[in-house]
């Protein structure tokens, strides 16, 4: 528990040395008058600031804690500075004058706060974070530098989170670069909030950050190490300073925002369709005031926080967006990317469209656990176009967001993929909440129970999830034990931990290496197509170093290549892939074989 | 008005919708 409590004071810090850094950064630019969002402008420039820091240091080589902490503790430092002034004069909420449900609400966002860190504290067990969000990032400290991971696609992407997940394990450990997306997402929350009390009062607020943040989607988002935290904050961020341009003008707020869309196409792909059909809604709906100086205070920040990624897989693989249109490592990689993609969602037909928002409230398991997201957003957002004041710009919120979801539906339909459109939709909810619950008697029946019952069921949902994570967390469970249980082939990772020689370099036949204590090498078509030859498959093994290999006996293809290699069985092992972790569900066992090479 | 009432028949039936998924997941788990 008191290491759980540490990982928690330690990532206060991060989001101190995140204010501290951003702090510096935007010295030059007038206060704006609202604190919170300037606290939270300078809190996300820091963690972009962090992690372009983190890559420049990972192409020079210097990503060891001895360089990463001192900074971190000066940044932090002058955090504390920045918080206080802040914080100096400022208003608190007089609570005690809220209403019961207004406290109610801000005591299950305080819940769900706690439920998030327990969750965040237990040893990372989610399957893309043992692939490659943290996976990467262990590999870039222990060999102190960016590497490419060729047998990885996905971590082509843009790696902005990823570097603040770094920044984690140069602090302390694999957990405490999973709290970097919790940071991110709790401050998303406070953005959504913010942005919601700003356009439509308390009431609004704390409905919009109850239904971004109180569902248990965005708890398995925050806790995950995955991405798209980072993706809400910076489009909520985006979105808010471009109301601030909206209300009172000036170049700051389109610089700022400008900066966070770049920060949200810096992240993964799917944020440059976000942050351009954002620039592409503000400037239709500002269009009167668009101008070329406007327009270009907006797009050249964005341009140079996104670019040094795309101009990275430039240079590694001649295509900026690597392995799309201008082609990946060879037809069986492509093929298994674009399999990946379509294995989720309905279909992509024209019913299927037509049927899409019924199923996402009826049968959203498909969309890869689509059933957790909040039903408030669909419920409520259409709503918001009731209010005849917001009208206008609903509309246009609305119509980038089927644009979005349009790009979503023909290409992957991972519920995930959407979590750019929560912020936004969030207060959109909020303000149809709002707006049906002041319509009558019905209306304020109807929208009350309706989210109140979203909101129960909520809660439910995620204290079920996150239970599992408790005893680990509070050290009543080992962490072997706990990872046994919640990673897909583990017995084969701590057969190869315990047996295998310190200096062995292994190929494994799945996803799940973070925990593998030995440098570890995916065994994708990307690497090596199951078809290549005896020489190929030579040039591939003395290319990455490689000692031993993990095999599924069932893997004739990979077999056939060890068999050209003369490798020795070593060991064999049952293991057994995760079907769900919450309910404890597992596949059939499958032996694995161990080579020597 | 009009408008009104079509975002009661909306909420109805969305909601209905997603406590028919909750409770059948909850069945399936049951």
């Amino acid at each position: 528990l008191l290491e759980c409590l540490a990982h928690a004071a330690l990532a206060a810090g991060t989001a101190l040395s995140w204010l501290g850094l951003g702090g510096l950064v935007l010295r030059p630019v007038t206060p704006s008058g609202d604190r919170l969002l300037e606290g939270l402008n300078r809190l996300g420039v820091g963690a972009l600031a962090f992690a372009l820091i983190t890559f420049a240091a990972g192409w020079l080589g210097v990503l060891y804690a001895g360089v990463y902490i001192p900074v971190f503790a000066a940044t932090a430092l002058a955090g504390v500075v920045r918080l206080v002034r802040l914080l100096a004069g400022l208003r608190w909420p007089r609570l005690r004058s809220w209403p019961p449900w207004q406290l109610a609400v801000l005591a299950l966002l305080a819940v769900y706060v706690v439920i998030d860190v327990v969750a965040t504290c237990a040893p990372i067990s989610s399957a893309d974070a043992l692939y490659h969000h943290a996976a990467a990032p262990e590999l870039f400290e222990q060999t102190h530098e960016l590497q490419e991971l060729r047998w990885s696609w996905n971590s082509y992407q843009p790696y902005t989170v990823e570097m603040l997940v770094l920044d984690g394990f140069l602090l302390w450990d694999s957990v405490q670069g999973a709290f970097a997306p919790l940071v991110l997402a709790v401050a998303s929350l406070v953005a959504v909030g913010g942005l919601a009390y700003r356009l439509a009062g308390r009431t609004a607020a704390l409905l919009a950050a109850a239904v971004f943040f109180a569902q248990p989607f965005m708890v398995w988002m925050a806790t995950s190490t995955f991405v798209e935290p980072g993706l809400a904050l910076a489009l909520a961020l985006a979105i808010w300073n471009l109301v601030v341009f909206a209300l009172r003008g000036g170049t700051a707020p389109l610089v700022l925002a400008g900066a966070f869309a770049g920060g949200a196409a810096g992240i993964k792909y799917p944020g440059v369709a976000a942050a351009g059909l954002l620039a592409l809604a503000a400037a239709v709906l500002l269009r009167r005031r668009l101008t070329l100086v406007r327009a270009l205070a907006f797009a050249l920040p964005a341009f140079a926080v996104a670019l040094p990624w795309y101009v990275k897989n430039a240079v590694l693989t001649g295509n900026p967006i690597y392995p799309f249109v201008f082609g990946g490592a060879n037809a069986e990689a492509t093929e298994a990317a674009f399999e990946s993609f379509e294995s989720y969602g309905h279909g992509e037909s024209l019913v299927d469209l037509v049927l899409l928002p019924f199923r996402m409230l009826a049968d959203a398991e498909p969309f890869d656990r689509g059933e957790f997201i909040s039903p408030l957003f669909l419920l409520f957002a259409p709503l918001a176009l009731l209010v005849r004041r917001f009208r206008r710009p609903v509309a246009i919120v609305w119509l980038a967001g089927i644009a979005y979801t349009l790009s979503w539906f023909f290409g992957s339909q991972h519920a995930r993929f959407l979590v750019p459109l929560m912020p936004a939709f969030a207060v959109l909810a909020a303000i149809g909440i709002v707006a049906l619950a002041s319509e009558g008697r019905a209306g304020r029946l109807m929208a009350t129970t309706v989210t109140g019952a979203a909101l129960a069921a909520g809660v439910g949902v995620s204290a079920v999830y996150a239970a599992q994570f408790v005893p680990v967390a509070i050290g009543a469970e080992s962490e072997r034990e706990f990872l046994t249980e919640n990673t897909s082939y583990f017995e084969g990772v701590d057969w190869m931990n315990r047996n295998l020689p310190p200096d062995a370099r292994v190929v494994v036949d799945h996803v799940f290496v973070l925990h593998l204590d030995r440098p570890a090498v995916v065994w994708t078509a990307d690497v090596l197509p199951t078809t290549a030859g005896p020489a190929e498959t030579r040039a591939f093994v003395e290319r990455f170093r490689l000692t031993h290999a993990a095999v599924f006996a069932a893997d004739g293809a990979r077999r056939r290549q060890l068999r050209y290699l003369g490798a020795r069985v070593i060991g064999r092992v049952s293991v057994r892939p995760v079907t769900s972790r919450t309910l404890s569900e597992f596949g059939p066992p499958e032996p694995m074989l161990v080579y020597a090479l | 008005v009009r408008l009104y009432v079509l975002a009661l028949v909306w909420v109805l039936i969305g909601s209905a919708l997603y406590a028919f998924q909750l409770l059948s997941r909850a069945a399936e788990l049951a």
